[in-house]
């Protein structure tokens, strides 16, 4: 026997009342995951350990409304728009001097110990001015070689968030 | 009743508005891109010429490339465009293109700037190979054909 209250919640009257609230609970879904809380597939290596291919996790939008990114963090970085965005850490903000050594990151002429990259990397560049407005991002995996590598620096406004976890 | 009648008019304006638009004309122009930029590892090499043809066509004669990345610039003539299709889709054993978050605006009469995500998914020789660039073009009407008539891949990253 199926509680009263159970069954009107699980086969509720199709009344005016009852589509109002279905539309509402769509509109505001729609409205969250599209503007709040972007739903991210994780495709490629480039930040693994951290998130791996095949992964799942959300871009929190407002992450950056009254703060700015920080060293350290992961962002999302759009294309031409957010069907498709890059996930990297940012390891240096505007005015920072970016340089690998080695596969080292050395972030104003120190070394940064990068508790994330778990596998050895022989990377090199030389240092490099971050531009006003911009920050620099790199993905965790540094076995893929420099060259194929995804990373630089990339205007602030493309970046659409931080992740959720 | 009547209401009915005027919505479904009303409908089937805009719907035929959109069918025959220029926005559609370059949208069925774009997934041309999609559908001969991708290619099986079974392609036989009749088709990937025919592919490359159809992708060839879809540029002007010369268009202008742009390569952000490596401060590149050049207009090049429809056949060596063509050319380099085919050696590039000679890298892949089978690769996936994709365009997302096209924006088109159309602002005069028979050209275009289109803005979009360019995502190439496959399998190179001995590796996957995985690859996403911004894209900026302009297209024009000419002869009844939108074309390309500028393609630059915009740097997102700079090193």
């Amino acid at each position: 026997m199926v509680p009263p209250q159970l069954r009107r919640f699980l086969l509720p009257d199709l009344n005016r009342r009852f589509v109002i609230r279905l539309l509402l609970v769509a509109l505001a879904t729609v409205v969250l995951f599209t503007q709040a809380l972007v739903p991210l597939r994780i495709e490629g290596r480039s930040m693994e350990p951290t998130y791996k291919d095949g992964g799942f996790t959300f871009c929190w939008r407002g992450r950056y409304l009254i703060s700015e990114p920080a060293r350290g963090e992961v962002v999302a970085i759009r294309f031409a728009g957010q069907r498709v965005m890059l996930l990297k850490r940012i390891v240096g903000l505007a005015g920072d001097t970016v340089e690998f050594r080695n596969g080292a990151l050395f972030v104003n002429n120190a070394w940064v110990n990068e508790l994330y990259v778990r596998t050895p990397s022989d990377w090199n560049l030389a240092p490099r001015t971050v531009e006003a407005g911009k920050v620099y991002v790199v993905g965790d995996n540094r076995t893929v070689p420099l060259d194929r590598h995804q990373i630089g620096q990339v205007e602030r406004e493309r970046i659409v968030g931080g992740v959720l976890w | 009743m009547a209401g009915l009648v005027v919505a479904l008019v009303v409908a089937g304006i805009l719907a035929a508005r959109f069918w025959f638009s220029d926005e559609r004309a370059i949208r069925n122009q774009l997934a041309v891109i999609e559908a001969a930029g991708s290619k099986d590892a079974a392609e036989p090499p009749v088709e990937a010429l025919v592919k490359a043809t159809r992708l060839a066509n879809l540029f002007g004669d010369p268009c202008r490339l742009t390569v952000e990345a490596v401060r590149h610039t050049g207009s090049y003539p429809r056949k060596q465009i063509q050319e380099r299709i085919v050696l590039v889709r000679s890298f892949y054993t089978q690769v996936q293109v994709a365009l997302h978050d096209l924006a088109i605006d159309l602002p005069e009469n028979n050209s275009a700037v289109i803005r979009g995500t360019i995502r190439l998914r496959g399998q190179g020789t001995n590796e996957a190979i995985a690859d996403v660039q911004e894209l900026r073009a302009e297209m024009a009407k000419i002869d009844g054909q939108w074309l390309f008539t500028a393609v630059e891949i915009v740097q997102v990253l700079e090193r």
